[in-house]
């Protein structure tokens, strides 16, 4: 596919879907669930550091990303490509390389002191930086990357990522509030989609999941998790 | 002013708090850090239970952890909070030296 192509949003998120099914990224287990970072407990777990290893799908997710980007946001919008470490470093390298852009990578913690602390890469003041990583839950680190660019003279009005989860209504929200609008190949809502068409999962597996996208946190408190989430 | 095993209490009392989660162990490291500031006698432990919690913080690098293991890094981080918390509540400097040494031989060896 050539960059410039721009197939639909909805072709997109079923490939995409499909790819990290496919390449086993995907798991559901609401026996054994999955503890999240905010203290969450969720049956669905996604590890899209995985797509790293496999080149055709991680050339055609790029080429995805490559298109939502021109197309939502513009050709001449983005001067500087920022990974957020680690799992964003990776794809940012390959969006910036699709669009000959620079690249910048965000450190999860300053090195140092100064302004420019938490970058790698050189970044000019003013420079309009497109945050990347593999993936938002709750949109907290996605904040806590796009301060730091800021801090660095950046200005970060938009970040892509591979897979959004979508389960935390106040996720967009919270991120509009920061100034930032969020883009993404994929949600939980197409994997189920897909699981679903395909018969990927047992029903009683896809009811508990459904469950849980529809009501994550009384999920969370049912299993033992987080009954907030902390804004 | 805390007393000794409050400072470490606290400890334990956040990651319940939250959910026993990395989140929990990020806002634990900030604690021991800040307490261990304010309190040089118990700088040494506090330390290490930060640097314990940074490190469980950087391997799961906000990836979701299964329950179980989740379960047992809590198990391991409460049982070296009141080892410390023993052992520095009490007076007895060998046995103090020898708990932080052990504690932090646990945390090298890993989680």
């Amino acid at each position: 596919m050539h960059k410039n192509a721009f197939p639909s949003r909805a072709l997109m998120a079923e490939v995409t879907a499909k790819a990290l099914i496919e390449i086993n990224a995907v798991h559901f287990n609401a026996e054994k669930p999955f503890t999240f970072t905010s203290g969450v407990v969720s049956p669905v777990y996604i590890d899209c550091r995985k797509l790293i290893s496999y080149p055709r799908i991680r050339e055609t997710l790029m080429d995805f990303s490559v298109s939502v980007v021109l197309r939502e946001i513009g050709f001449e919008q983005i001067d500087t490509i920022a990974g957020g470490e680690t799992a964003g470093i990776p794809f940012a390298a390959w969006i910036a390389a699709n669009m000959g852009l620079p690249m910048q990578y965000v450190r999860k913690k300053p090195k140092g002191f100064g302004r420019d602390a938490q970058i790698e890469g050189d970044i000019v003041e003013g420079q309009r930086v497109l945050l990347v990583e593999d993936l938002t839950t709750d949109g907290r680190s996605k904040v806590k990357f796009c301060e730091a660019l800021r801090r660095a003279g950046a200005q970060v009005s938009d970040t892509i990522v591979v897979f959004y989860y979508d389960i935390f209504p106040e996720t967009r929200e919270m991120l509009k509030e920061h100034g930032l609008r969020l883009h993404a190949l994929a949600t939980w809502w197409d994997v189920l989609e897909v699981s679903k068409q395909k018969n990927y999962f047992d029903p009683k597996t896809l009811g508990e999941v459904e469950s849980f996208l529809n009501h994550p946190i009384e999920w969370s408190g049912r299993n033992g998790g987080a009954t907030e989430i902390d804004r | 002013m805390k007393n000794t095993h409050e400072i470490f209490d606290t400890l334990i009392e956040l990651l319940e708090e939250l959910g026993k989660s990395t989140r929990g162990y990020r806002k634990c490291a900030e604690v021991a850090l800040e307490a261990a500031a304010k309190n040089p006698d118990l700088a040494a432990p506090l330390y290490i239970l930060a640097t314990a919690a940074e490190r469980l913080v950087d391997i799961n690098d906000r990836m979701p952890v299964p329950s179980k293991a989740i379960q047992a890094a809590y198990e391991t981080y409460i049982g070296d909070v009141a080892t410390l918390r023993d052992a520095f509540a009490g007076d007895d400097d060998k046995q103090k030296v020898d708990l932080l040494n052990r504690v932090a031989a646990r945390i090298i060896a890993g989680w």
